[in-house]
C-alpha cells in the first residue's frame, strides 16, 4: 500500500537511516583524528544520537505496522460483513460472527496506537480506494444477490407459466450478462498468462544464451532449470486463476439457483431458477473450456440440493414434453408452436425391444440405450416398473457374460500352465473383449482385475537366458506385495521362484518369499484385529452404524487371507462379534472377554520352523490370543523403538488433484509454528528420523533384513516364541530388586528424551547403579539377543552399542555370584 | 505453495511444510491438517507436485530410494 502518509513515514525512516550512516562516519573520523580520550567522549555523544535515531525508526516502523494492520483489518471486516449476509462454504454464520468480533477488537487495538493524523489519513485512504474489479464490472448495479437477481424486474405472479427460456431484457438476462462480463474479464486475465510466459521465456533465452562466461552445456542446464521454475510459476498462476474463476461461478450458481429464498408456494419463483439455469446455455461463456466448466459446476450445484434437483427436473421434463420455447413461442396458448408430444406407447415399445435384444443377444449396448429411454418416461409408476425390469435384464446380461469370461480365463490360465502361449493369449484376449462390452459395474471391475493378473503371468515368463531379469522381477513382485499389503503378487512370484534353476539362490528367494508372506499376513491380521476390537467397542457404546461398518471392513480383509488357521480364528471371532448385533435384546457383554485357548499357530510356526528363517523375529500375543510377528525387533536393530513412534509417514497411493491452496487460519498457523519449533528440538528430530526410517522398514521389510545382515542364526524358533527365559531361581521381590531411588532422584540429571525423563531412566549414570542388592547381568533385547552386558555402560552407551533402549529390554537380575534370578522389564523394577 | 494449506479432491487437507526442486521435480513435505477446525495431525507425506494439463496434482514418489532420500533431506531441513 502506498499513500501520502505512508510515504511520509517512510521518508522519516530513510532520513533516520541516513543520519545513522552519517553519525557512524563521524565516529570513524573521530577515531582517526582525535586523541583517545576525546574520541571516547565524542563517541559516547554520537552513540546517544544514534540511539535516538534508532528509537525514531522503531517508533515509525511501529506506526507503519499498525497503520497497515488497521487497513487490512478494515478491508477484511468489510468482506466478512458482506459474507455474513450470505453464506460461506466452510464457515457457519456464527463462526463468521466470531471472526468479525475478534477482528474488530484487533482493529480497535491497532487504531488506538495511531495518531489522529494517521487515523484520518487511513479513513480517507479507504474511502478513496476504487471498488474491487469484480464489482466494478457490474455497471450501475450492486453486486448480484438473491434479491437483486429477481427483484430488479419482478415477473408478475399472475403471468402464466411459459416454457420460453429466453426472457429478452429481463432481470435474469441482465444479471447473466453482468456475471458474464465479470467472468470474461477473469478468463481474459487467465488467457493472458500464456502470453506472459512466452514473453518471459523469450527474455530468459536472450538473457542466458547471450552470456559468455559459461559454456553451452551450462547454458542449457541453467535454461532448463530457470525455465522449469518459470513454467511452474505459470501453471501455478493458471491453476490459481482457474480456481478463482471456478469459485466465482460456483458462488454465482449458489446465489442464482437458491431455492430457499423463494416462496415455496410460488411456482413462478421456481421457474426463475430454471430460467436462470437456461441462461448459461443461452449466453454461454465464449471460452469453450470455461463454458464447459461452468456447465459442470451448475450441474454439481443442482445435484447437491435435492429440492433444486426436483425443480430443474420438473421444468426440464415439461420443456422436453412440450418443446423448447423459441423467441416467438409464448407458451401453452399458442398450440401451433408447441412441438407434438411423444407418444409414450412408442417409448415403451422401443424399450421392450431393447430389453429383448439385450437378453437374447447379450447386448450390453442395448441395455445402455434402454436405460436412457427409461429416464424419459414421465409416468412415475410405469417408470418404476421399467426400472425393475432393467435391473433384472442387467443382472442377467452381466452374469451371463461374466460366466463366459471366467470360463475363458480358466482356459487361459490352464494354457499358461501348459506353456501354450498361443491359446493363453487367445483366451485372454477373448475374455478382455467381452469384459470391455460390460456396462460399468463392480463385476466388471473384478473381472478386469483378474484379467490383469493373468496377463501379468505372461509378462513375467521365466527366461532361462536372462536369469538376472527374473530375479529382478521376483524382487519387484515381492516389493509390490509388501508395499500394497496384498498376496496377489506373491502368487506370481511363487511361480517364478519355483522355476529358478539354482537351488541355493532358490532357497534364498523362498526365504524372501516367506518373510514377505509373513509381513503381509501380520499387517492384515493387525488391521483385522483392530477393526474387530473397534467394532465390539462400537457395539458396546451403542454406535450400531459404526459397529456394522467396522465389522464389514474387518470381514472384507479376512476374506483376502489365504486359508490358514489364523483365518479360521479370525472368522470365528468376527462371527462372534457379528452375532452380538443379531441378538433380539442387547445383553451384557463381560468386560473381560475370555481369551481363546492357546493357538496352535500352525501356519506361522510351521512357516518359520519349516524354512528355518531363524531371523530375529519377536512374537507377541494379540488380544485375540493370536501370536503374531512383531516387527519392532527389527526396528530395534537399527536403534529405533516404538515408544518414539509419534510421527507417521503416510503415502499417497494414487495421484490426487489439488483443488485449492489457501493460507492457514490463524489458529492453525500458530499450531504449525509450534510444530516447526518442535521439529527443531531433539525429541522432534528423533521423531522425524524414526518416521522416515520406519516408513522404509515397514514398506521394505525384506530388503531391510538384508541390509542389516540379519541372517539365519542359531536360535531355535521355539525359544524365540517363548520370548523370555524362565526364572531359574528364587524370584526376588520388587522390594529386593528395584531401581535405586537415588538413581531416579539424582539431582541435575540430564535426560536424552522426554520419555526417559518420565521413566526416570536415561540419565548418564552406569546402568549398574540403578539396582540395589542385585546386579544386572544379562539383557534380552526385543529382537531376541541375549547379551551379557558390562554394568558400567550408561543407557546411551548401551543404546549406541546395541541399537536398542535399555527401557525396552528384559533385564536379567543376578545375584553377586552371577546366577540369574529373574527376568524383569525396566518398568516393573521401578519403585 | 510453501506455508499454504492445500485441499485435495478427496477432501483431505495438508499444510505444505517445505518444498524443493531436485532433478527438475518438485517435491513437497506435507502434514495433514484441518484448516476449519485448526487441527494438525501426526501424519506426514513426502510427495511429488505435478502439473497435468490444467490441474495440479500431488503424487507418490515411485522410486522408494528417491522417496527415502528426499524425506531425509526434508527432515534435515526441518530440523535445522
Amino acid at each position: 500500500m502506498n499513500n501520502e502518509f505512508v510515504e511520509k513515514i517512510n521518508n522519516d525512516i530513510n532520513a533516520s537511516n541516513d543520519e545513522i550512516i552519517y553519525l557512524n562516519g563521524q565516529k570513524q573520523l573521530a577515531k582517526e583524528q582525535l586523541p583517545e580520550e576525546e574520541y571516547l567522549k565524542e563517541t559516547s555523544n554520537i552513540d546517544k544520537y544514534i540511539e535516538s535515531e534508532q528509537e525514531k525508526i522503531a517508533a515509525n516502523e511501529e506506526i507503519l505496522k499498525n497503520y497497515e494492520l488497521a487497513y487490512y483489518l478494515t478491508k477484511n471486516l468489510y468482506d466478512l460483513n458482506q459474507l455474513y449476509a450470505s453464506e460461506r462454504d466452510f464457515q457457519t454464520r456464527d463462526e463468521i460472527k466470531e471472526e468479525i468480533d475478534a477482528k474488530t477488537i484487533e482493529l480497535e487495538s491497532a487504531r488506538a496506537s495511531l495518531s489522529d493524523e494517521a487515523k484520518e489519513s487511513l479513513d480517507n485512504f479507504i474511502k478513496e480506494e476504487p471498488v474491487p474489479t469484480e464489482e466494478a464490472a457490474l455497471p450501475e448495479e450492486p453486486a448480484s444477490t438473491e434479491e437483486s437477481a429477481f427483484l430488479e424486474e419482478p415477473v408478475s405472479v399472475e403471468t402464466p407459466i411459459t416454457f420460453k427460456s429466453n426472457l429478452g431484457a429481463s432481470g435474469l438476462e441482465k444479471n447473466r450478462m453482468n456475471n458474464l462480463a465479470v467472468l470474461n474479464g477473469m478468463i481474459a486475465d487467465y488467457n493472458g498468462l500464456e502470453e506472459k510466459y512466452q514473453r518471459q521465456n523469450e527474455e530468459l533465452i536472450k538473457k542466458i544464451f547471450s552470456r559468455e562466461d559459461i559454456s553451452s552445456e551450462e547454458k542449457e542446464n541453467l535454461f532448463e532449470k530457470e525455465n522449469l521454475i518459470l513454467r511452474n510459476e505459470k501453471v501455478y498462476a493458471q491453476w490459481h486463476r482457474e480456481n478463482e474463476i471456478r469459485k466465482k461461478i460456483r458462488s454465482e450458481a449458489k446465489i442464482m439457483l437458491n431455492p430457499h429464498v423463494f416462496d415455496i408456494n410460488d411456482r413462478e419463483d421456481y421457474k426463475k431458477i430454471y430460467d436462470y439455469f437456461n441462461q448459461i446455455n443461452l449466453h454461454p461463456i465464449e471460452d469453450e473450456y470455461f463454458s464447459n466448466i461452468e456447465k459442470q459446476i451448475y450441474e454439481e450445484v443442482i445435484s447437491e440440493n435435492e429440492r433444486l434437483r426436483g425443480i430443474i427436473h420438473i421444468f426440464s421434463e415439461k420443456e422436453a414434453e412440450f418443446g423448447n420455447g423459441s423467441e416467438n413461442n409464448d407458451g401453452f396458448d399458442d398450440e401451433s408452436e408447441v412441438k407434438p408430444k411423444i407418444d409414450p406407447r412408442d417409448l415403451y415399445e422401443r424399450i421392450d425391444k431393447l430389453f429383448h435384444k439385450a437378453t437374447y443377444e447379450l447386448d450390453a449396448a442395448a441395455l445402455l440405450e434402454a436405460e436412457k429411454l427409461i429416464a424419459k418416461i414421465s409416468d412415475e409408476t410405469i417408470k418404476k416398473e421399467y426400472d425393475v425390469n432393467y435391473h433384472l435384464v442387467f443382472e442377467f446380461v452381466v452374469l451371463e457374460k461374466a460366466r463366459q469370461i471366467w470360463d475363458l480365463l480358466d482356459e487361459s490360465e490352464k494354457a499358461f500352465e501348459e506353456k501354450d502361449t498361443k491359446k493363453y493369449d487367445e483366451f485372454l484376449e477373448k475374455a478382455n473383449d467381452i469384459c470391455n462390452q460390460l456396462p460399468e459395474c463392480d463385476d466388471k471391475y473384478h473381472i478386469a482385475e483378474e484379467i490383469k493378473r493373468i496377463r501379468s503371468l505372461g509378462n513375467v515368463k521365466f527366461d532361462p537366458e536372462n536369469v538376472e531379469k527374473t530375479y529382478k522381477e521376483i524382487e519387484k513382485l515381492l516389493l509390490e506385495a509388501t508395499y500394497n499389503v496384498t498376496f496377489n503378487p506373491l502368487i506370481i512370484a511363487g511361480k517364478l521362484i519355483s522355476g529358478l534353476p539354482n537351488d541355493e539362490v532358490k532357497q534364498e528367494y523362498i526365504g524372501m518369499y516367506e518373510r514377505t508372506f509373513m509381513y503381509v499376513m501380520q499387517i492384515k491380521i493387525d488391521k483385522i484385529t483392530q477393526l474387530l476390537e473397534e467394532a465390539e467397542k462400537a457395539y458396546k457404546t451403542g454406535d450400531k452404524e459404526n459397529y456394522k461398518k467396522l465389522l464389514d471392513e474387518g470381514v472384507a480383509i479376512i476374506n483376502t487371507l489365504p486359508e490358514t488357521d489364523e483365518k479360521n480364528d479370525l472368522q470365528a471371532e468376527a462371527a462372534r462379534i457379528g452375532s452380538l448385533g443379531k441378538k433380539a435384546k442387547d445383553i451384557d457383554i463381560p468386560t473381560d472377554i475370555q481369551k481363546k485357548p492357546g493357538k496352535s499357530l500352525k501356519t506361522l510356526a510351521a512357516v518359520l520352523a519349516g524354512i528355518g528363517i531363524g531371523v530375529a523375529v519377536a512374537f507377541y500375543t494379540n488380544p485375540l490370543g493370536i501370536l503374531v510377528m512383531n516387527v519392532t525387533g527389527v526396528l530395534a536393530k537399527v536403534g529405533l523403538n516404538s515408544a518414539r513412534r509419534k510421527a507417521i509417514a503416510k503415502g499417497f497411493k494414487t495421484s490426487k488433484d489439488v483443488l485449492e491452496a489457501e493460507p492457514p487460519r490463524e489458529g492453525l498457523a500458530g499450531k504449525i509454528d509450534k510444530l516447526k519449533a518442535y521439529l527443531k528440538s531433539e525429541e522432534g528430530i528423533r521423531d522425524m528420523i524414526w518416521m522416515v526410517n520406519a516408513a522404509m522398514i515397514s514398506g521394505n521389510v525384506f530388503s531391510i533384513l538384508q541390509q542389516f545382515g540379519i541372517m539365519p542364526r542359531n536360535i531355535s524358533p521355539t525359544s524365540q516364541i517363548a520370548g523370555t527365559p524362565a526364572p531359574t531361581q528364587t524370584t526376588p521381590t520388587p522390594a529386593e530388586a528395584s531401581i535405586n531411588s537415588t538413581y531416579s532422584n539424582m539431582p541435575n540429571q540430564v535426560f536424552n528424551t522426554a520419555a526417559q525423563a518420565q521413566s526416570g531412566i536415561g540419565a548418564e549414570m552406569p546402568i549398574q547403579g540403578a539396582f540395589e542388592n542385585f546386579e544386572i547381568g544379562r539383557v534380552f533385547t526385543p529382537d531376541g539377543r541375549n547379551i551379557l552386558i558390562d554394568g558400567n555402560l550408561t543407557p546411551s552407551q548401551f543404546r549406541s552399542t546395541y541399537g536398542v533402549d535399555i527401557a525396552d529390554c528384559t533385564l536379567g537380575i543376578q545375584n553377586p555370584n552371577g546366577v540369574d534370578l529373574s527376568w524383569n522389564t525396566a518398568n516393573s523394577l521401578r519403585k | 505453495m510453501r506455508d499454504q494449506v492445500i485441499r485435495l479432491k478427496d477432501g483431505e487437507e495438508y499444510y505444505v511444510l517445505d518444498e524443493m526442486i531436485e532433478n527438475q521435480i518438485i517435491y513437497l513435505f506435507l502434514v495433514q491438517v484441518n484448516n476449519a477446525t485448526e487441527t494438525v495431525s501426526n501424519s506426514y507425506v513426502t510427495c511429488e507436485l505435478k502439473f497435468k494439463d490444467k490441474s495440479i496434482v500431488v503424487d507418490k514418489i515411485e522410486d522408494k530410494d528417491v522417496e527415502y532420500a528426499i524425506s531425509k533431506k526434508f527432515v534435515e531441513r526441518m530440523c535445522k
